[in-house]
């Protein structure tokens, strides 16, 4: 946690949807540097000035919010992302290193809710995990068994499903 | 200190409430020291609850560990999930439920994932995207599979005729020294050329618009059909100009100890200044862009790409990446854009081994073949002494505004003897990601890199059985996103993977059944129940590759 390690530069965050439950509020004080992988909140801190180094976060909630910073904290010192994102030079693999697929171990809910407040704080490198990790539930699996994962109700009808197979059959391998 | 924001969040407005004894019960829950104290917390628990209260609990956590995220994601979130997904299994995905079916189907998601597809004339903006969206699908199907929609044979009697390159519809013949002729894949024989003193030609060039032919004598001649116009030019010195030559509509690029772009409309010779030639060139005459792709060392200097058959110097044996420098050809002197890396290999791995880096190119796709070292304990099938091969395919955009789509797969070649046998490859354009070995046993080779996987097309087992004399004589193929041609001693084997394409000398069988699924998707169901009963179509075609509509 960022609390038991000594910080240098501290950045509060204060969310403004209080967390279910009981916080420490002194959690939320966190490494600059940890801070900046956030690009959204790297320029409020730069429009905000060397002074003011509290910055409330509307839009996720606490619990969220701690596991997001738990991941820029051990990413602090990656080189920073370059802005090329529209070029598709990046491999699209789906690996994604044991650290991350660690940190990723969580349920449903959760992983939707890092994808938001990755996307809203921007954070690509996060969302791109993020992204694959889901990518990976879908992988190989039948559309009934995806189903099943991700509790869908199939809405077709019988007559609906066997045209859309159809319709995209020549796509199947 | 407790969580202290609840009044200035609003969320609570009575410290009295509920939140005292949940926030009492959590502490006590999160105070529990290991984990099986806690679930025996919670055993005790859901043992107290009513029955009305078990389906809540259930459902919460229910809902908590499945979660529909291409539901509940916007639209551009979800889109960047499948661009992650094995691109062809997304119209499987579609049959999940209506929802998914909209997500997958939508614009947004179809342009991210299949980018690379549809790179020059997939505009989502359309509201027709849909239909060369389908097409090109349908085209790569036919091509993975193997299973052509149409063929066409072009009996040749004279054994000096040359096939040579080939452009979209167009090929050109060459039936004689001092003459070329254009031939259509659709329309048959267009246009014959001739140079002006009837002098040898060495070899030919193709074009949408345009045919170039370089003499022994030394001069390139270059033919407008479309136009009529004509024109030529004496080359600086005399080649070897092999792979070095260029045509986009009436563009000549070559490299003749510097390089040399001359075109049609101004009949002037402009020059980039360079040592030695580039592994490959994109030329796009429409839009004046040039691109020169090569080789660079790891500080990122521009090395020599030719691949030398002789033996190479330490410092020429490896490179670290590949670029491209882009120029604009507008006006009388090219002017340099910008440079792209494609690819460089990181500071702390191995460099890569030029003896083997070679390129195939296409109209808009350039393919690139690198190597690198790798450790001995590696017992993947496709590593060959100590190295790893992988395949690069470069999709050029026709347009500045994009960056070229760059993937890299991990190569399909299988280690000798296998390598041997190849004598020709075939490429397969559009479709960046398969490819087509035409193999010495008369076999074709369909190697789908993002599929992983090498198979042999069976129709051309079955065209091997109808001549099985003509094994192994070919010296020319060609091939692209919706052809693949192999000229054998007895004429020129062509087949379409585009089933709206008629071609020229189409063969009887492939006809019958391209226009009776043809009848069948327009709609005309009594009409082909009709003719299948009275004339069914020829077996043995039938047997061996049905017709996916």
């Amino acid at each position: 946690m960022a609390t038991s390690k000594q910080i240098k530069d501290p950045v509060k965050l204060i969310p403004t949807i209080p967390p279910s439950g009981e916080f420490d509020i002194a959690n939320f004080t966190f490494e600059r540097k940890a801070v900046e992988r956030s690009i959204l909140l790297k320029n409020m801190l730069e429009d905000l000035g060397g002074t003011n180094t509290e910055i409330p976060i509307p839009n996720v909630k606490g619990d969220v919010l701690l596991k997001v910073m738990d991941w820029c904290d051990h990413h602090m010192n990656d080189p920073p992302t370059t802005g090329d994102e529209d070029n598709d030079s990046r491999r699209k693999t789906t690996d994604i290193e044991e650290w991350d697929q660690n940190f990723l171990q969580v349920d449903q809910e959760m992983l939707f809710e890092i994808i938001l407040a990755a996307n809203y704080l921007d954070i690509k490198a996060l969302l791109d995990i993020g992204c694959k990790t889901v990518a990976n539930m879908i992988k190989g699996k039948s559309p009934e068994e995806i189903r099943k994962t991700f509790n869908i109700q199939n809405d077709f009808t019988p007559e609906e499903e066997a045209q859309i197979r159809a319709e995209n059959e020549w796509a199947e391998e | 200190m407790l969580w202290e924001l609840s009044d200035t969040a609003g969320a609570s407005s009575d410290p009295m409430d509920l939140a005292t004894p949940v926030n009492a019960f959590l502490h006590a829950y999160r105070a529990l020291p290991s984990s099986d104290a806690r679930q025996q917390l919670l055993e005790t628990l859901i043992t107290q609850l009513n029955t009305e209260d078990c389906p809540l609990v259930n459902s919460l956590s229910y809902a908590r560990l499945h979660v529909d995220f291409l539901d509940r994601l916007p639209t551009e979130l979800a889109a960047e999930v499948a661009s992650y997904l094995p691109l062809w299994d997304i119209f499987l995905y579609r049959s999940v439920s209506k929802r998914w079916k909209e997500v997958l189907s939508s614009p947004l998601v179809c342009s991210r994932s299949f980018y690379a597809y549809f790179y020059q004339h997939l505009d989502t903006l359309d509201p027709a995207w849909q239909i060369p969206f389908r097409r090109t699908a349908k085209c790569r199907r036919a091509l993975l599979t193997g299973k052509p929609y149409s063929k066409a044979f072009i009996p040749i009697d004279d054994e000096n005729l040359e096939i040579i390159p080939h452009r979209d519809n167009n090929i050109v013949l060459r039936p004689s020294m001092e003459t070329i002729q254009l031939f259509s894949l659709v329309d048959g024989p267009i246009a014959t050329f001739q140079t002006e003193n009837r002098e040898s030609i060495d070899m030919a060039f193709i074009s949408e618009t345009a045919v170039a032919a370089l003499t022994l004598t030394g001069y390139c001649y270059v033919w407008n059909y479309k136009s009529g116009q004509n024109g030529g030019f004496r080359l600086p010195s005399l080649g070897p100009f092999h792979d070095t030559v260029f045509l986009d509509e009436d563009v000549v690029v070559l490299w003749s100890r510097t390089l040399i772009i001359w075109d049609l409309k101004s009949r002037q010779a402009r020059e980039i200044k360079r040592d030695f030639r580039p592994m490959d060139i994109f030329l796009n005459a429409k839009e004046g862009l040039l691109v020169l792709i090569d080789l660079v060392d790891a500080r990122g200097m521009l090395i020599n790409g030719h691949i030398n058959r002789g033996p190479l110097t330490e410092s020429e044996r490896d490179f670290s990446g590949i670029v491209g420098t882009r120029y604009l050809l507008q006006g009388t002197a090219p002017v340099l854009f910008d440079r792209i890396t494609y690819f460089m290999a990181p500071p702390n791995q191995p460099t890569l081994w030029k003896g083997r880096a070679d390129s195939y190119s296409t109209k808009d796709l350039c393919i690139v073949d690198i190597e690198q070292s790798t450790s001995k304990e590696d017992r993947d099938p496709c590593v060959e002494s100590g190295r790893r091969r992988y395949m690069m395919f470069i999709s050029h955009p026709q347009t500045l505004l994009r960056n070229p789509s760059i993937r890299i797969y991990r190569d399909l070649h299988s280690p000798p003897p296998f390598d041997s046998a190849i004598i020709d490859v075939a490429l397969v354009g559009a479709c960046p990601d398969v490819m087509y070995f035409y193999m010495d046993t008369g076999d074709i080779d369909i190697l789908d890199y993002s599929g992983g996987t090498r198979t042999r097309s069976e129709t051309w087992v079955i065209e091997q059985c109808m001549g099985a004399t003509e094994r192994g004589t070919s010296s020319h193929s060609f091939g692209d996103s919706k052809f693949c041609g192999i000229r054998t001693e007895h004429g020129i084997h062509i087949w379409c993977f585009d089933e709206d394409i008629a071609l020229a000398n189409e063969v009887q069988d492939y006809r019958r059944i391209r226009s009776y699924t043809a009848q069948k998707r327009s709609g005309i169901r009594k009409e082909v129940q009709r003719v299948r009963t009275s004339s069914p179509p020829n077996r043995n075609v039938h047997e061996n590759w049905e017709v996916k509509i």
